[in-house]
Order: structure tokens, then C-alpha cells, then sequence
């Protein structure tokens, strides 16, 4: 007892003494919890969310997304499209330059652009910059980017975290020697924030820039570590301790605990994942729309949300999440049986049939997998479930052998309506190797999609876009579920952080009152 | 000398039933054999189907649990009442979404709940607006909430005034627990005890263009002829006052918005609802009566362990005998293949089966026999080589029985104790690598009511609750512990060494 107290003395004597020595500098640190370890601190060759965040404060594209998802100028101070929609024209910011001390200009955005987009060089986003024809340099900070059709979501397209632009020097140190490792030594940007080092599996540490050439948002602490726990509910106790500022994400589960807790500030925020069940068309029995409409009648989505998200989720109303631009609310498919068996009845069907659900085999995939399957078994439809690995799902789907429901995820990383409906709804798309799994054949959507594309009119492309929309809600080839929330926790005295509707966390502007 | 003329049998009879626990555990285990048989008949619930979905078949409304259809009416200045299908399109919203998820739909309005907590839902109709309040139980007790503002009405004795006329608005509140609040100080009051932070006021406005105008305590000027029209708010609340100034013709329009009810009561019963007489174990997160899935699981659990173990142990059996009594180098084929199997632990084995096989119950049963096999193997041989060398099996052999008849007649029956006790034994282990292979969820149909699986789904799901895992990892615990007690007092009892 005596000696416990005496230590405690000491140690708080000891504390003390840190903490006026030190204590600016600590508070000065900001430690973000995340799930996974990244996979690469190149933008290029990014496909996962947890690296984008991590890249996020040491990195800055032409444009990107803010917290409602509208496009706004970084590296470039506007942009134009010409009248065809087939150009678009930025002005670049002058005066920045990259941690490195190299400069930036046109040619580095050329530069960035073209070494994506060959082929030798086998980055992971290569085929998202696909859309690309030319980059030509007009002046010093001036440059064009030019496509082979019409394609008004280019804008969208450079505001994503993959379009952001890696030191010059990077690039041709990589061309003279291709043992380099950008994947590891490669984090040279024009952010806030410059690369100090990645520890695998411990952490990843980023400082403050001194010469970063925006001061109006520079850095507002002295460094970020961003430590990988995979467990969530670890993630949560290192929050509730103080070991953590910033930790995501946390499963719906444990969000109503955490909502009466001081010690954590939750930060919740709509996502741009639609979850649907995806059906084979070519499948004689989800010929008929009414069989279609009638799986969608037959899922009480409410309840779907109170179970598998805890409330924390809203019913998918289109195709695509409100928060992507072009969005439009559609009457939903509101849980009624009798409308179901009816319409299942016309279709010629009122005995059911049998089907077969895949699923990924992640928890939460497989909850709502067998949520659907039981409320399919009310309806007759007898559903059997059966769990992949993610990547062996994706393979099975794009082959397009033997499917039959599939249950999906799809956020646009864009952001807009093109690249939410056409990959799963337009006939060029169809397996194998590509996205539209249900083998969705419309003459009709795919004009509408290719119309709102060509079109540098914004209202003309949003009506088109509704009026696609429309069709495919109506048409129901997906069974339409729900679009979830994100959930962030953080420390209450946390500010500047904010949840981008594709998942990633925007944590440049973080400060610590 | 006196011998003891007493049937073998009799004595282990006698034996036995002195091993008290090991009669309770006997007990225990006949009982849970029943329950395997009897599974559907007692079971209280379908354990494939939400137990919401089967609550009409035993009396109790689910409708009125999680969902509401709130009746809304529209009040013409005239007085007319509108009815829902004549009104124009309702605008509905729940403050708190993720309370509840309110709704226009097809058939009417619609609030369905979604999590424990408390909303204000609120109805508009352009400048109109109505509110309730829902509350929605769940497991944790909801604080007490005052009930907020629903509705106001102005109460109008006249509605023709000339230009330069002037009046003062009577304003009537209506909480949603139905308490009246007549005049605006009364309503300022109640908003300053509702939410003393940020303290609600009355105000008013004059959605005309210049007919009226109005101050803040509702006093109404006229200043000139037409349609005039006087909207009150508080919060989001509003209702309209409706006038004809200066002898203008005016057509009634919807000057307020009433309901049925201004106050719901929901219940979260969607998933994880508690112990209680209705749910002895609660429900999972799928929302099936747990209590029922663990009796269907019973047999599945029963079966892996019955049906895996009869395999082993006969295949076993016939390989340790042929082993023991032959020698040489049959002997040494099956030993050394035994030792091979032997060297992995039992459930790295097991999984290994799994893996060339494909997951299910069939390759469970099988991929757990196989793990059986070369134990029994073991003792079978070992109680073989020493029977081989007893003087009857001897004497057997001298007058030239055939060996099958002597593995069979001679040497079979006297290695029964050893296996039967380590039959009884090895039932439990292999409910146990059962559990855990469907644990690791190799078992297959991931939704089938097995007590393995059900605890690896409420370990995903469920973390925050405890019923979901404690009942199936309950009935796990007594089942194996009762064929490992019982098994000890077969041994106890069937051993000759050991003194009555």
C-alpha cells in the first residue's frame, strides 16, 4: 500500500516534469488508428481506401472532393471544358513545390499522367486514367487533357485521390532505375505533410511541411502516426484511454454505446455504397420484371438497417447514393408481401423457385446474405448461401459462369453517375471481365448514360441521368438494399477531420484544441 | 472355497450405479438425447425464421411493435377536415434517423423504428407543419423526456376585417402527451423549461405581401385588401391564420395539420431481444429464439459426435485387432500409417480433411472419424497383444480354430471395456472439434442452427450482448462434460482392478 502510494507520487512528480518539458510538442501529435496497414504510398498504384487516407496528408491532385462531395480547385486555381466535352483545360497554381524542392508545373502534371498511363510501367490505376487521349502542355501552367468521346465527368475523374501528382524527380528516378521502390520510398508530394517513415505493421509517421504553399490551410499539428489495429474494439478502447485522437472504423454495433460516451466525439456521415443483391438475367426465372420487382417488395429494408447497421444506414432510393453527383430519389420498392406474392403469382411463379446467393465472406456481408435469405424463404424463394473470399467471388462473378444472386457493393469513386451505373448496368460491360454481372441488357439505358456523357450541358446530363435512373429502378434488375454510414470516433477536442462519402477520411486539417 | 457365481454384468451394473455423478451425468445425457429426437416438437419457434415473422401464429401483434401508421388530417380555414388521400404530397422527417425511418409511401405514412431512443417525427405540408413524438423501447430504459410541441392553432373568432383594423392572435399549443397550453406566454414559458439553453419563442410572420403584418406578440395589422395570411412557429411547428381583408373574396385553404395520435410508442424488437418468458436464451441477431436453435442443434451436435466416433472407433477397432494379432509386418503398415496421423494434432488434422473434402456436415462427421481412427488403433492393438497371449486363446488355437473366429470370439470381447470406455470419452472431443471446425466455419450452411456456428456468428455479431454466445457455448460445456464424467464411470466401473 505504502510503497504504491509513493510510486504514484513519483510518477506524477515524473509526468509533471514531462509535460513542462515537452508538453507543446505532444500535444502536438495526432495519432490516427486505422484497420489495415497500407499497402503502398503511391497514388498510382492505390486501389484501397486505408492507403488513400494515409497518402492523403502528403498528397494533392489538380482538384478534389469536399465533405458534400463537390469539386474544388487544389493544384489548379479552375478548369474548363471545351464545347464537345471531349478537353478540359486547367490553370495551374504557381509558387508550389514538392518536399523534394522540385517544382511544379505542366509538365509535371505530363509527366505524372503519362507514367500512369503505360502500360510497362503496371500501376494498379492505369485503367482508371483510361479516358485519357493526350495531356498536352500549353504553357507553364496551363494544361489540357483531351478524350476520345465526349466525357463531361473528366473534372470528377482528376479530383479522385488517385489523380494526385508525385514529385518529378520520383518519376525519373523510377524510369533510370526500375528496382526503385516508389511503393515504399516513393511518398513525395505537395501536401501539408512530408513522409518521415512507414514501420510495417507499427506505424506510418508524417510531419509538418515547412514549405508548403498553401498557408491558408497548412499543417495545424507537428506530426501524424497513423497505427494499424485491426480489432475494432481495440481501435475503441485506445479512443476511450487517450492513446488515440482519430479511429475508423467502428461497426454500427458499437455506436449507441459509444454515442453517451464523453470521452469520444462521434462523427457519422452517409457513404456513396449502395448494397444491392445482383440477379442473372439470363436466368429464365428473373426474366420477367414482376419476379424482379417482386424480390425487391419482399425485403423489409427497414428492418435490414435496425439489424445488420444498428439504424445507421438509410434505404437505397436509386441506383447510386444521394451523395453522387446526379443522384436521383426514386419511390422505393416498400416491404409488402401481399404485392410480392402477387406479382410473383402473374409472373407465373407462385409455387417459388430455388436459388443460390453468393456472398463475400466478411461478417457483415454474410449477415445481410442470410437476412435476404430468410425473407426470400417467407416469400417461397428458397435461398441457399454460399461464402467466397472476396477475390474469389470477383473472379467467379467476372467470369459470369453460374450466377445467380450475388450480393454487391458499388461506390463510384468519382463520385458521379457515369461511373456508378454504367460499369453495372450498360450491355458493353457484361462478363466476362467486366462488372455488369447480371448480365443487364438495355438499348435504352445504355443511349440515355451515353448522351448524359457527351453532353457539356450540367442540367441537360442531371435530367438525362434522372431519367436513366428512372428506368433501372423501375426495371429492377438489382435487388436495391441499403447505403450505410461511415462511423469515425474521436477525441472531443479533435477538429478539422472530415469523412468523404467514398470512405476515405480527409484528416490533412486535423488539430487538437 | 466360495465362488462368487454373480454375472459380470450385474456387478458392473452394481459398480456403476455407485458413481453418483456419473448416474446424474447418464441422466443428463439421456435427457439430451431426447431433446435431439423430440427437437421439433418442443422447440417453442422455427430456428430458421425471425421470431417476428411468427409472432401472429402465437398471438402477438408485430405491427404495433415496429411500426406505426400515423393518421394525418388538413384543417381548412373554413373548417373543412381533409382527409390523407386529398391532401397534396406530405413531406415526412424524423429528427433522429437513426431512431426511426419516417415515411410517405404508397398506402399512407409510415414510421418504423430502428433503434432504442427517442424522435420528434414532423409533418409538412409547404408552410405547415405538425409534429409527434415516437419512443422507441429497447434494452436499455429510455430517460424521461418531456413531451415536446405538436401542434398550434390560432383560434380565429372572425376572419373578415377591414383595412385599418387590427386584432391579437389567440395561440393554443398541444404537447404530444395532450396537455393544452392556452396563449403565447404560456408556450414561451414551456420553451424555455423544455430546452433551457437554447429556449424556443413564438414567432410570428406575414406570408403576404403587404395585406398584413404582424409583431411578435401576434398582434395583427390589416393595411390592405386581399388575401391575408399570418403564420405562428415555434421550433418546427407552425399552423397559418387565414384572413379576408377589406371585403376580398378568398378561396379556404390549409391552414393546419392535426393527427390521431401525437405520441407513439415503438419497441426495437428486430434482433438481440433479452431472456424473458417469451425468449428463455433471447434472440440472435437474426432475431431467432435462440433457446429454439439450440434444441434443433442438439441433433446435428449429437450426430457429428455419435456417427464420427462409430466410424473411428469400428475402423479403428479392426486395424488395432488385425495389427495386435497377426504381427509382423502388417503390423508395422498400420502402425506406422497411425503414427504418421498421430503426429498432427487432432484439429490441424481434422482441418486438413476439410480442406481436400469441402466444408459441410458429412465432411465434418468424416474429417473427425479420421482423427479418431488411429487412437483406437492404438488401444485396440495394445490390449490384443496381451490377450493374444492368454492361455485360452492358447488353447484355442492348439485345437485349430480359425483366426477369425479367435479375433472374433476370443479376443474381441475382452477389448471392449478399454473401447467402450474410450468411445464415451472421445464422443465428447469429438463434439468438441465438431463445434470448432463449424466454428472456424467449415461446417457448411452457415445459417443452420449448430452450436459451433451459432457461436461463431454471435461472436461476429453480437459482441455486445452475452445471451448470444453463453446458451450455445452452455450447451457445448454440459454435453461434453457429461460424456466425460460418464465415461469415467464406465471406466470405474468396468474395471476389475478397481474394489466394489
Amino acid at each position: 500500500m505504502f510503497t504504491t502510494r509513493k510510486m504514484g507520487k513519483a510518477s506524477a512528480a515524473l509526468l509533471a516534469a514531462l509535460s513542462l518539458g515537452t508538453g507543446a510538442a505532444f500535444a502536438q501529435q495526432a495519432v490516427v488508428v486505422i484497420e489495415a496497414e497500407p499497402t503502398s504510398m503511391d497514388p498510382h498504384n492505390t486501389t484501397d481506401s486505408v492507403s488513400a487516407t494515409v497518402q492523403g496528408p502528403m498528397f494533392e491532385g489538380l482538384l478534389r472532393f469536399d465533405d458534400s462531395m463537390s469539386i474544388v480547385p487544389v493544384l489548379a486555381t479552375g478548369y474548363s471544358y471545351s464545347d464537345d466535352a471531349t478537353a478540359i483545360t486547367f490553370e495551374l497554381q504557381q509558387g508550389v513545390t514538392f518536399h523534394d524542392g522540385a517544382y511544379f508545373n505542366a509538365e509535371v502534371v505530363k509527366m505524372n499522367l503519362d507514367f500512369v498511363r503505360d502500360a510497362d510501367n503496371g500501376l494498379a490505376r492505369r485503367s482508371f486514367f483510361r479516358f485519357i487521349e493526350d495531356v498536352i502542355v500549353e504553357d507553364d501552367y496551363t494544361v489540357t487533357i483531351t478524350s476520345e468521346s465526349p466525357n463531361s465527368a473528366m473534372a470528377s475523374y482528376m479530383a479522385h485521390t488517385s489523380a494526385a501528382m508525385k514529385s518529378p524527380r520520383v518519376i525519373e528516378r523510377k524510369m533510370a532505375d526500375p528496382d526503385f521502390n516508389a511503393d515504399r520510398e516513393g511518398a513525395v508530394g505537395t501536401g501539408p505533410f512530408q513522409f518521415v517513415e512507414w514501420r510495417d505493421g507499427v506505424q506510418t509517421v508524417v510531419e509538418a511541411f515547412d514549405g508548403y504553399w498553401n498557408a491558408d490551410n497548412g499543417a495545424n499539428v507537428e506530426r501524424i502516426v497513423f497505427r494499424p489495429v485491426q480489432e475494432a474494439s481495440t481501435r475503441i478502447n485506445m479512443l476511450q484511454a487517450g492513446e488515440a485522437h482519430l479511429v475508423f472504423p467502428i461497426p454500427t454495433l458499437f455506436g449507441a454505446q459509444l454515442e453517451s460516451d464523453d470521452r469520444v466525439n462521434l462523427r457519422t456521415g452517409p457513404t456513396t455504397d449502395v448494397h444491392y443483391i445482383g440477379m442473372n438475367l439470363q436466368l429464365d426465372k428473373y426474366q420477367d420484371v414482376k419476379v424482379r420487382q417482386a424480390l425487391n417488395f419482399a425485403i423489409d429494408k427497414d428492418g435490414l438497417i435496425a439489424q445488420m447497421l444498428d439504424g445507421y444506414g438509410t434505404i437505397a432510393d436509386s441506383a447510386i447514393a444521394p451523395n453522387v453527383y446526379g443522384y436521383a430519389a426514386q419511390e422505393i420498392y416498400d416491404y409488402d408481401m401481399g404485392e410480392a406474392r402477387a406479382l410473383l403469382a402473374e409472373a407465373g411463379y407462385a409455387e417459388g423457385f430455388t436459388a443460390t446467393l453468393w456472398t463475400r465472406n466478411s461478417t457483415e456481408f454474410i449477415a445481410v446474405a442470410e437476412y435476404v435469405a430468410i425473407q426470400l424463404g417467407e416469400l417461397g424463394i428458397e435461398v441457399t448461401v454460399e461464402a467466397y473470399e472476396s477475390g474469389t467471388l470477383f473472379d467467379m462473378l467476372d467470369a459470369g459462369e453460374g450466377t445467380d444472386l450475388f450480393i454487391g457493393r458499388w461506390s463510384p469513386g468519382t463520385g458521379e453517375a457515369d461511373y456508378g451505373l454504367r460499369p453495372n448496368f450498360a450491355s458493353d460491360r457484361v462478363p466476362p471481365n467486366f462488372n455488369n454481372s447480371g448480365f443487364y441488357v438495355n438499348e435504352a439505358v445504355d443511349d440515355l448514360l451515353n448522351r448524359a456523357l457527351a453532353s457539356s450541358d450540367a442540367q441537360e446530363a442531371l435530367s438525362l441521368y434522372a431519367e436513366v435512373q428512372e428506368v433501372i429502378y423501375d426495371e429492377a434488375p438489382w435487388v436495391f438494399l441499403h447505403i450505410p454510414e461511415s462511423i469515425v470516433g474521436s477525441a472531443p477536442n479533435l477538429d478539422g477531420v472530415y469523412v468523404l462519402p467514398s470512405g476515405n477520411v480527409h484528416v490533412s486539417g486535423i488539430s487538437l484544441n | 472355497m466360495v465362488v462368487n457365481q454373480q454375472s459380470p454384468f450385474i456387478t458392473f451394473v452394481r459398480k456403476f450405479l455407485k458413481q453418483h455423478l456419473a448416474l446424474v451425468a447418464f441422466a443428463v445425457l439421456l435427457g439430451i438425447m431426447g431433446v435431439a429426437v423430440l427437437a421439433p416438437w418442443i422447440a417453442p419457434f422455427d430456428p430458421h425464421r425471425p421470431v417476428t415473422v411468427q409472432y401472429a401464429d402465437h398471438g402477438i401483434d408485430i405491427t404495433q411493435l415496429t411500426r406505426h401508421s400515423p393518421v394525418l388530417e388538413g384543417v381548412l380555414s373554413d373548417g373543412t377536415r381533409l382527409g390523407y388521400s386529398d391532401l397534396p404530397r406530405v413531406e415526412v422527417g424524423a429528427q433522429n434517423q437513426r431512431v426511426v425511418n419516417a415515411r410517405r409511401t404508397r398506402s399512407g405514412l409510415n414510421i418504423t423504428a430502428l433503434t432504442a431512443g427517442h424522435t420528434a417525427v414532423t409533418f409538412s405540408i409547404d408552410e405547415l407543419t405538425t409534429a409527434m413524438d415516437v419512443y422507441v423501447r429497447g434494452e436499455v430504459p429510455l430517460a424521461a423526456i418531456e413531451p415536446g410541441l405538436s401542434q398550434l392553432t390560432i383560434a380565429l373568432a372572425q376572419s373578415d376585417f377591414a383595412i385599418g383594423e387590427q386584432t391579437t392572435l389567440e395561440l393554443k399549443g398541444l404537447r404530444s402527451d395532450g396537455t393544452e397550453l392556452e396563449g403565447q406566454d404560456t408556450i414561451n414559458q414551456f420553451g424555455t423549461e423544455y430546452r433551457p439553453e437554447a429556449p424556443l419563442q413564438v414567432e410570428w410572420r406575414s406570408l403576404d405581401e403587404g395585406v398584413t403584418s404582424v409583431n411578435a406578440n401576434g398582434r395583427v395589422d390589416f393595411l390592405t385588401a386581399g388575401e391575408g395570411l399570418v403564420q405562428a412557429r415555434f421550433g418546427d411547428v407552425t399552423t397559418l391564420a387565414q384572413f379576408a381583408v377589406g371585403g376580398a373574396e378568398v378561396a379556404p385553404r390549409l391552414i393546419n395539420l392535426s393527427l390521431a395520435d401525437y405520441e407513439t410508442n415503438l419497441t426495437d424488437a428486430y434482433k438481440h431481444q433479452r431472456p424473458s418468458g417469451l425468449h428463455w436464451f433471447g434472440t440472435d441477431h437474426q432475431n431467432r429464439d435462440i433457446f429454439s436453435r439450440v434444441l434443433h442443434g442438439t441433433r446435428d451436435t449429437l450426430m457429428i459426435g455419435f456417427v464420427s466416433v462409430a466410424i473411428g472407433t469400428l475402423i479403428g477397432t479392426v486395424l488395432g485387432l488385425l495389427a495386435g494379432f497377426y504381427g509382423g509386418r502388417i503390423d508395422n503398415a498400420i502402425t506406422r500409417v497411425m503414427d504418421v496421423l498421430l503426429a498432427f494434432p487432432g484439429i490441424l488434422l481434422a482441418i486438413a480433411v476439410i480442406a481436400f473434402l469441402g466444408a459441410g456436415l458429412i465432411n465434418i462427421i468424416f474429417a473427425v472419424a479420421v482423427f479418431t481412427v488411429p487412437v483406437f488403433v492404438r488401444i485396440v492393438r495394445a490390449s490384443t497383444l496381451s490377450l493374444k497371449e492368454m492361455t485360452y486363446v492358447e488353447a484355442a488355437r492348439s485345437i485349430g480354430v480359425r483366426d477369425s473366429v479367435i479375433i472374433a470370439r476370443h479376443i474381441f470381447p475382452g477389448t471392449l471395456p478399454v473401447v467402450l470406455v474410450y468411445l464415451t470419452m472421445r464422443i465428447g472431443v469429438a463434439i468438441l472439434i465438431g463445434a470448432a471446425l463449424s466454428f472456424l466455419g467449415l461446417g457448411g450452411d452457415i445459417t443452420a442452427p449448430e452450436w459451433g456456428s451459432m457461436l461463431s456468428a454471435a461472436k461476429d455479431n453480437s459482441s455486445t450482448v452475452f445471451h448470444a454466445t453463453f446458451f450455445p457455448g452452455l450447451a457445448i460445456v454440459i454435453t461434453v462434460l457429461s460424456f466425460n464424467i460418464f465415461g469415467d464411470g464406465l471406466r470405474d466401473a468396468l474395471d476389475p482392478k478397481l474394489k466394489e
